[in-house]
């Protein structure tokens, strides 16, 4: 299914009344894992209820397939039918797992022969055998989550909106519940929507990724171009991108150059103007004496910190002064075995070098 | 032998005069608060769950009706069914059906209140996730009854206790006759003022013991905090 939104709107009542989604502008082409990412509070969970039709937006419109199914003046019931809603918390009723999964089949209108197929292939990969009798007030938050995932698969929508399906799960659990979305990807007959704050989720199951900030998608498409190309600065920093600053782009006849306070690189830009420059730490070098080399940006420093970052290390230097204003920190990552071979350590004066190309210039 | 002692043996005897009027009593009230409940339910989830102008005022006004003497009811009741009244060909006057009505007409904005109070605390979520399924009202309906049936037994059974305990209106609607209308509060009133106290005393312990039974069963209904923790 097509789900195409055009700038949505809603306003959550207060007090305070909080504009949480403001000219909101989607497309998902159909079948695949879509994931909207975004921080906590971003307005992910406000964005899946109205495409699941539980709420109406207040501005803008949403298309099914081409047609109008939410506006201003309401949503259409019938089409609620099409998508389903997965929650970040259980929402089970009382009664067992197995008395709830049919519960849902009934009010859908599913017929008694056909419900026990309609969860039986979800059983197994969600791990649901030993708790299907259970009741939902005697199974823990990790198997009240897969039995609510259950219960929403075995609704069959077309459209199915999975809120933060991973959060607070362990990590079995977890693996169970990205298995079972992978899958649905791989056979490309249900529009799923990921909403996750979980960058590596987003790359390990979605074939696209829109990015959720300040009420709107602020940049989306295919996954990797959007993860490993980001265009604003809210996704840079979401993304993790060490060095962010804001500045302006001059021309230098040959070249172009980013200035801001302490700040003078060289960069490649066919903008002019204000912007932000984004400068991923991975592609920063650390070197000992100033260095004889294509890249045409070296910073000479001291080294403030050494700090373990995962798999890398993150070597943290402060330039040194060079015009009035001082010089904002800069972060360059480095494997543990660079740092133990060059016996990087903070107070050592170290050079950092990176390449004009490596600087992403970006709107906002 | 005391009159308290006397009180005793009857109920230990099972005196037919007392079976006769708990009968009765438990009887009335009962139905009276089944009736309260099944008018009360819809109302309940239109005020509960509904979003429509007026909703909160409507809640205010039913609150209000928890406040109208019993009395009152008993007066209108009376009225209403009484001879020339509009009801009054029915002839339901000093008659069982009569003290259900005028008790259910009392119990009903308590009932529904209660009723009301226990919707609001279903977790929204629960109900979107019915919504989620694809299904209308009807379903989402259930789906709160369900979440909150042990409260709304408890909010009938409330609105029962309340109705058992009813003097003066059940006098005036069901005139107290023996062998007919005579609950145990009507019985206690007449035994009493004509210093039959054993008869009053025995139908006034057993009062207190069904109080309490309520009571007690209320506390086992009440949603236990190690429950709602999770």
């Amino acid at each position: 299914m097509r789900v195409r939104a055009d700038g949505l709107g809603r306003t959550l009542a207060g007090p305070p009344r909080r504009r949480v989604l403001g000219d909101l502008s989607l497309d998902l082409p159909g079948p695949g894992v879509h994931a909207v990412l975004g921080a906590n509070g971003s307005g992910k969970t406000t964005l899946l209820r109205l495409l699941a039709l539980l709420d109406a937006p207040d501005a803008g419109e949403l298309r099914f397939d081409g047609e109008r199914v939410a506006g201003p003046e309401g949503v259409s019931r019938r089409a609620r039918r099409r998508a389903t809603l997965v929650f970040d918390r259980p929402a089970l009723l009382r009664g067992t797992v197995r008395w709830n999964v049919e519960f849902a089949l009934r009010a859908r209108g599913v017929p008694a022969t056909e419900r026990p197929a309609r969860l039986a292939p979800w059983i197994e990969p969600l791990g649901l055998g030993p708790i299907l009798d259970a009741r939902v007030d005697r199974i823990s938050a990790g198997e009240a989550r897969r039995a609510a995932l259950a219960r929403g698969l075995a609704l069959g929508s077309e459209l199915l909106l999975l809120d933060e399906p991973t959060a607070n799960l362990d990590p079995l659990s977890a693996g169970l519940v990205e298995r079972v979305i992978a899958d649905l990807g791989a056979r490309r007959e249900t529009t799923v929507v990921l909403a996750t704050h979980d960058l590596a989720q987003a790359r390990r199951l979605a074939g696209q990724v829109h990015f959720l900030a300040e009420g709107r998608i602020v940049q989306g498409g295919d996954a990797a171009a959007v993860l490993d190309a980001p265009r604003s600065p809210a996704l840079a920093e979401f993304l993790g991108v060490e060095n962010l600053f804001r500045g302006v782009v001059e021309d230098r006849g040959d070249h172009q150059r980013f200035t801001a306070p302490g700040i003078d690189w060289a960069v490649i830009a066919e903008r002019r103007g204000p912007c932000w420059a984004a400068l991923p730490a991975r592609d920063v070098l650390v070197a000992r004496e100033r260095p004889v080399s294509s890249a045409m940006n070296a910073v000479e420093g001291t080294i403030e910190r050494v700090e373990e970052r995962g798999p890398t290390v993150l070597v943290v230097l402060t330039p040194a002064a060079t015009g009035d204003a001082p010089a904002p920190r800069l972060a360059a990552a480095v494997t543990r075995a660079t740092v133990q071979a060059m016996g990087l350590a903070p107070g050592q004066r170290a050079w950092l070098v990176w390449k004009a190309a490596s600087v992403r210039l970006l709107d906002g | 032998m005391g009159p308290f002692g006397r009180a005793l043996e009857l109920i230990g005897t099972l005196d037919p005069r007392v079976l006769e009027v708990v009968g009765l009593s438990l009887g009335v009230s009962l139905a009276a608060a089944a009736l309260a409940a099944l008018f009360g339910l819809p109302t309940a989830l239109a005020l509960g769950l509904g979003r429509f102008p007026g909703r909160r005022a409507l809640r205010a006004v039913v609150r209000a009706l928890m406040m109208v003497p019993a009395v009152l009811i008993g007066l209108l009741a009376y009225l209403v069914l009484g001879r020339g009244g509009p009801l009054g060909a029915l002839g339901l006057l000093y008659t069982p059906a009569a003290i259900v009505l005028a008790q259910a007409v009392l119990a009903y904005p308590l009932v529904t209140a209660l009723f009301v109070a226990a919707f609001e605390q279903v977790d929204p979520l629960l109900l979107d996730a019915t919504r989620t399924a694809g299904a209308g009202p009807w379903w989402v309906a259930r789906a709160a009854v369900r979440q909150a049936a042990p409260a709304l037994f408890a909010a009938g059974l409330t609105g029962f206790a309340r109705v058992l305990g009813e003097t003066g209106m059940t006098m005036m609607v069901g005139g107290n006759i023996a062998g007919e209308t005579r609950t145990m509060t009507t019985a206690i009133a007449a035994e009493t003022m004509r210093g039959a106290f054993e008869l009053a005393l025995a139908l006034g312990i057993l009062l207190l013991l069904l109080s309490l039974a309520v009571n007690v069963a209320l506390l086992f209904l009440e949603p236990r905090s190690d429950a709602r923790a999770r």
